[in-house]
């Protein structure tokens, strides 16, 4: 009599293999959810699945048509757009927050009185003129020295609105700023804007000993302009024997066209 | 027993594959049904029971209802059709099985769903499956031919020989 298919080696064997087969696949997958073999499983899992993201953003690098690759283009432009605006504000930020910086340590040195202000506009380049964002409002005062980095001079107030305030610059033609040689506290000269960025002094008198490198200063003669504030360093002199006058070149110690904030010098209310 | 450790432990390895790397690809890659397409080779190279096995278990773990049928409508194609181990016969059972096992799942899915009013067995989408067929094909050939490169070494594990 023949065995019943369920009774040879055979079926025994694939029996015992499949019921080992469920036991242990079912305990591995129960074993799967204690929390200190799941967070093997975890990174196992996760080194998987990167190096899957890797592969895969590599294949379909390969295998992007052309509408793609230039739909991706056209994307990477405009987020470098984006990214170049965001870098740009970003710069801007922190170079007005380190022009705060100095203009709060040359204030905490000193013990100088001021308003901060921040520029809003500049005129044309023939009139070196811009507008500050503080008026008569805040207590703003016409031909008050303004005051950029760690103590040099900007400009003088030329005009006060309730909100706003024109500040004429050191370079501006028509500004005449009574200067000294430091250390020598006596007006020397007129400081006025010349060609480009560069200070002229005029009507120094010809006994006056004056050098290349010579530090130019207020020399508070003039108006609300307190003496000491720098205005620059001199870099060429020009001396006639038969003139009546020597004539300098001044370098400023800083480019004003660098600068959006400013600090504008607050005096008495009986200055004036 | 070796068999039976050696096939949870390939069971376990490809389920990590086929869940956390090639579903991790971008596009139509990530929809390569490497569970399926493993327990197919099987079926037809190794032992129509051991397929079974495979399937089944992929059904309780994944609640993979294509699996589930599969493992009741590959032994019949085996037996009855595709009854040579050719590269083509497993081509052939893979593609049909896979079709009817889509097919009833979409079609009992939609009864179920309508006569309980609940989404007890959730269609898959035709595209998908379409997709999936599309990818299984290809697959059983690349896997197949791993496997022979494989053969004499997984086969003895298989076989009822190394037991004896």
């Amino acid at each position: 009599m023949p065995r019943a298919w369920y009774n040879t080696d055979r079926a025994r064997a694939v029996a015992r293999r499949i019921g080992i087969f469920f036991l242990v696949s079912i305990l591995l997958w129960l074993c799967s959810f204690l929390p200190g073999i799941s967070s093997v499983f975890h990174r196992i899992e996760s080194a998987a699945y990167q190096a899957g993201s890797v592969l895969g953003r590599a294949t379909s690098r390969l295998f992007a048509n052309e509408d793609s690759l230039s739909a991706q283009l056209s994307s990477c432009t405009n987020r470098l757009g984006a990214s170049t605006i965001l870098a740009a504000s970003s710069e801007a930020n922190a170079r007005e927050v380190e022009e705060w910086r100095t203009l709060m340590g040359y204030v905490s040195r000193t013990n100088t009185k001021g308003i901060t202000a921040r520029i809003l506009a500049r005129d044309t380049p023939e009139e070196s003129v811009v507008t500050i964002d503080r008026g008569a409002n805040d207590g703003v005062q016409a031909g008050a020295a303004v005051i950029i980095g760690d103590g040099a001079l900007f400009g003088t107030v030329d005009s006060v609105a309730t909100t706003s305030s024109a500040v004429r610059l050191t370079e501006d033609p028509k500004s005449a700023i009574p200067a000294a040689i430091i250390g020598k506290q006596k007006t020397i000269g007129l400081v006025t804007g010349e060609e480009g960025a560069l200070l002229s002094m005029e009507y120094i008198p010809q006994d006056t000993l004056i050098a290349v490198n010579d530090i130019v200063v207020t020399s508070g003669l003039g108006g609300l302009l307190a003496q000491g504030i720098v205005i620059g360093t001199v870099t060429n002199i020009l001396a006639t024997p038969s003139a009546p006058f020597i004539t300098a070149t001044i370098t400023p110690v800083h480019d004003a066209r660098e600068w959006t904030a400013v600090l504008v010098l607050s005096y008495p209310e009986n200055a004036l | 027993m070796r068999t039976g450790i050696f096939l949870s432990l390939l069971f376990f390895f490809l389920l990590l594959i086929e869940v956390s790397f090639v579903h991790a690809f971008s596009g139509s890659i990530a929809s390569i049904p490497v569970m399926i397409i493993a327990g197919m080779i099987i079926m037809q190279r190794a032992g129509i029971e051991e397929g079974v096995a495979w399937f089944l278990v992929l059904a309780l773990i994944r609640g993979d209802g294509i699996a589930f049928l599969l493992a009741g409508i590959g032994p019949a194609l085996i037996l009855q059709i595709f009854t040579t181990r050719s590269v083509y016969a497993l081509l052939g059972f893979g593609a049909v099985a896979y079709s009817a096992a889509s097919i009833i799942f979409i079609i009992v899915g939609n009864i179920l769903d309508r006569i309980l009013g609940t989404a007890i067995l959730l269609p898959h989408p035709f595209i998908h499956t379409f997709q999936e067929l599309m990818l299984l094909i290809p697959g059983l050939f690349v896997g197949v031919i791993a496997v022979r490169s494989i053969e004499r070494r997984v086969l003895a594990l298989f076989t009822f020989k190394s037991f004896s």
